[in-house]
């Protein structure tokens, strides 16, 4: 995971914009905690891709006052942890758990299972219009770049839309999940994370040249 | 200008029953590197071994040449490499009945 840790001088549009790329680390056969079996390579469909898992962006925004705070988190599934092709981007159901839940003894922030972004693994849902194949180089060796594009609002926080190549989804309905409570120290927080998840034993990389900020304020 | 420096956190209080391999690191930047294992826990008696080993892609493996170094429970221990290529990592082994270890390993790499 990447962080940049901003505040924000005011309130408003946020758009954010990267060219990434995504791949599976290449690995024999043989390697012992390879949990997603590589299917026979026919030049065509790259069985690499079975091992890869998801990438996620998000954001962190908290309010000056109240101190209202949220995230903002679009993530893209390539396969479930059994290893089978999603290809879907998706929204959480749940807040991302923190060090104040933590203290609670809400969530075991120690459990490196644990997803990062939501409170429950069972809490995502398909995005609308959010089916989507990325290209997926079938040679290990190679990477294609894919356009990103996100726009949210600070001032409402919600999201507005998010943008991977030709697909744009509205993202004007899906509900961003709010704590319930103020986060004191968090005045005017801007935050962006990229983060890059395996399911397997295969390490999973995800590139990003470049990224572009741009506000309205 | 200021010479860049990483310290990469590779394994983080991780527990494991037998001898194992630290994650492919490409460092082809660095000029040096330095290893750092600390044990944070040790069941059964004996060290956990660390061994260098270097690549040319990051899945085909050799040992660096350095002296292997052996830490107990509560040790750290450190090894340092120059002129190692681009690809590193270390091979740890359990030794004199380790059964199983938590530790720490850092690698701190500088321009």
């Amino acid at each position: 995971m990447a962080i940049k840790r901003l505040t924000s001088a005011g309130l408003g549009l946020v758009q954010f914009e990267t060219y990434f790329t995504i791949k599976a680390e290449q690995v024999f056969r043989s390697r012992p905690r390879d949990a997603s079996p590589a299917r026979g390579w026919d030049g065509n469909l790259a069985p690499s891709e079975l091992q890869f898992g998801e990438i996620t962006f998000s954001n962190d925004i908290c309010s000056s006052d109240p101190r209202s705070r949220c995230h903002g988190v679009v993530r893209y599934r390539k396969t479930d942890p059994a290893g089978r092709l999603v290809q879907q981007w998706m929204h959480p159901t749940s807040a991302e758990p923190t060090t104040k839940m933590e203290r609670q003894g809400l969530v075991d922030l120690g459990d490196p299972r644990i997803d990062f972004f939501s409170a429950r693994p069972e809490d995502w849902r398909a995005l609308p219009d959010g089916g989507q194949t990325l290209c997926f180089n079938e040679t290990a060796t190679k990477v294609n770049w894919h356009y990103a594009r996100w726009l949210f609002d600070t001032r409402t926080s919600r999201n507005v839309e998010f943008q991977c190549n030709d697909r744009v989804m509205d993202l004007r309905d899906v509900p961003v999940p709010v704590y319930d409570e103020e986060y004191r120290g968090l005045a005017n927080l801007l935050n962006f994370y990229v983060a890059v998840r395996t399911h397997s034993g295969v390490r999973n990389f995800l590139h990003l040249d470049s990224v572009v900020i741009s506000v309205d304020w | 200008m200021l010479r860049r420096s990483f310290t990469a956190v590779l394994e983080k209080g991780s527990t494991f029953r037998s001898g194992f391999e630290t994650e492919p690191y490409e460092a082809g930047w660095a000029r040096e590197a330095r290893w750092f294992v600390r044990v944070l826990h040790g069941r059964g008696r004996g060290a956990l071994r660390v061994t260098p080993e270097i690549s040319p892609d990051g899945l085909h493996w050799c040992e660096e040449g350095t002296a292997p170094v052996a830490a107990e429970e509560g040790e750290l221990v450190s090894l340092a490499l120059g002129n190692f290529g681009s690809w590193l990592r270390l091979r740890c082994a359990m030794e004199n009945g380790l059964r199983e270890v938590r530790v720490l390993i850092y690698l701190a790499l500088k321009e």
